[in-house]
């Protein structure tokens, strides 16, 4: 099967005002691949992940050249509209943050947005979210409980769930696990093993392990730059960048 | 355990290694002089020593086990682990070709009228030494250039043991009362093919530990060594 690039950044450079976060970044993500993002903390790889849907748009004195494209398009021209850039390329955040609604409620609220307004689309919709998400056999039969109620680990995929409902292309997931217990964790990696054969995942992740496990490529950022970029396999026994190995077995960062 | 822990950890099994690939190559060293002088008394020594070295191979199996299961290890770390477990087996094996090669000193040693040993079962010891002293200088100094000439060596002693072996069955045609020595001579020559088949394992391991480079069972990928 030949994979087409879903995401690819080029000569990407990113400032936070005068700060320079990211430098040149030129970046590949395959089709239906799950693409983890590792380094120490301040390297750039949260900040990059979210210019993959714009999310740092909102953030005053950020300013970015350089072109991203999703599916091969550019999200970053004039007529490309954020939002809909977002419900293309989703993104679930390092804290579960579910609305303060039922869990049906949780997962409409996008689709209806969207002008999808029918009762019966909307259910099934909410359905099909919930079982992608790995979630429907524990919540089917209390959709209008509060999504607050919810444990950790299923708040989180109550996330996945909303995010899914928008038939995204991309979902990008920012340190999705990290305050999850373990078998939560194991649950979310699980899901997204699952999900990758419908959906690329992007996911920035401390754990090194997590990344290991998970992804299909790895790419190790460093003081705002693309150091290494590689399967995951060849990239964590057989490292090319004597950084990048001196990272991953933990003599710095 | 914290970072430094874990390096002298690591430190430590090198060093393990390292002794115990001087144990086995010492080991190697006198069988083949208790089998070329007829000294019996050296043959003993190895033979007994032998334990000292599957000793060895356990204490380095567990250390290394014990830090895989610990510390996850990853890329070179990892890579090194891996290989202390082969190496270590390989240098047991190693170690069991010199304690054989040294019963068949023994067993030639208490013949009456034994044969006089081929000149070329001395051409094969020094190869097959040598197979060895450059696959341990290999892991010692992480030289995988040394290691690549390792791999070159072993034709050389597959040939000499088969000529050994057809000198040895031309001598048990001619005299029925040398077939035991024959036997013997043909053991001792085999397990010194062993042993250079077990120095070929020790160079390919080491370059997979230091270059991340599969060349077992793959000669073309030993020349991007």
């Amino acid at each position: 099967m030949v994979n087409t690039s879903a995401i690819s950044a080029h000569e990407v450079d990113f400032f936070y005002g005068d700060f320079q976060a990211l430098k040149k970044i030129n970046l590949d993500l395959e089709e239906r691949r799950i693409s983890a993002f590792i380094g120490p903390s301040g390297c750039g790889k949260s900040t990059f992940l979210r210019l993959l849907n714009r999310m740092n748009d909102a953030v005053a004195g950020a300013r970015m050249s350089g072109r991203v494209l999703v599916k091969g398009r550019s999200i970053y021209d004039r007529n490309a509209d954020p939002v809909e850039v977002r419900r293309k390329v989703g993104m679930v955040f390092q804290k579960p943050n579910p609305f303060p609604k039922s869990i049906y409620e949780n997962i409409c609220y996008g689709p209806r947005l969207v002008g999808i307004k029918k009762s019966a689309d909307l259910d099934s919709i909410v359905e099909k979210a919930l079982r992608s998400a790995a979630l429907w056999e524990e919540v089917k039969d209390a959709l209008n409980k509060s999504a607050l109620a919810l444990s950790g680990g299923q708040q989180q995929r109550l996330c996945i769930a909303r995010s899914l409902a928008l038939s995204p292309d991309v979902l990008l997931m920012d340190e999705p696990t990290s305050a999850l217990d373990p078998i939560a964790t194991a649950k979310i990696e699980e899901w997204i093993k699952e999900a990758a054969r419908e959906l690329t995942v992007v996911i920035v992740t401390h754990n090194m392990q997590q990344a290991a496990r998970v992804s299909d490529a790895t790419a190790f950022f460093y003081l705002g730059e693309l150091v290494e970029f590689g399967p995951t396999k060849e990239l964590f026994t057989n490292p090319v960048n004597k950084r990048t190995e001196n990272y991953i077995t933990g003599r710095f960062g | 355990m914290t970072q430094g822990f874990f390096e002298k950890e690591l430190s430590g099994l090198k060093r393990d290694l390292i002794q115990m690939s001087r144990t086995v190559e010492l080991n190697v060293y006198e069988a083949a002089r208790a089998l070329l002088e007829a000294r019996g008394e050296l043959a003993v020594t190895v033979i007994k020593r032998d334990n000292l070295v599957n000793a060895m191979e356990n204490a380095i199996n567990d250390r290394a086990i014990l830090l895989l299961a610990t510390r996850q290890p990853v890329a070179g770390d990892l890579r090194f682990l891996t290989a202390c477990l082969r190496l270590a087996a390989e240098l047991e094996r190693v170690g069991d070709q010199a304690a054989n090669l040294s019963r068949r000193a023994l067993a030639l040693g208490e013949m009456e009228n034994p044969w006089p040993l081929p000149e070329k079962m001395k051409e094969m010891i020094a190869a097959a030494r040598g197979m060895l002293e450059l696959a341990l200088d290999s892991l010692a100094r992480d030289d995988p250039s040394l290691s690549k000439t390792v791999l070159t060596l072993d034709d050389q002693v597959d040939g000499l043991y088969r000529a050994i072996r057809a000198e040895a069955i031309d001598v048990m045609k001619s005299d029925g009362e040398k077939v035991a020595w024959g036997l013997e001579l043909i053991n001792a020559a085999s397990n010194l093919e062993r042993l250079g088949d077990h120095a070929t394992n020790l160079a390919e391991e080491v370059i997979f530990m230091v270059r991340g480079l599969n060349v077992r069972h793959l000669p073309e990928t030993a020349a991007a060594v």
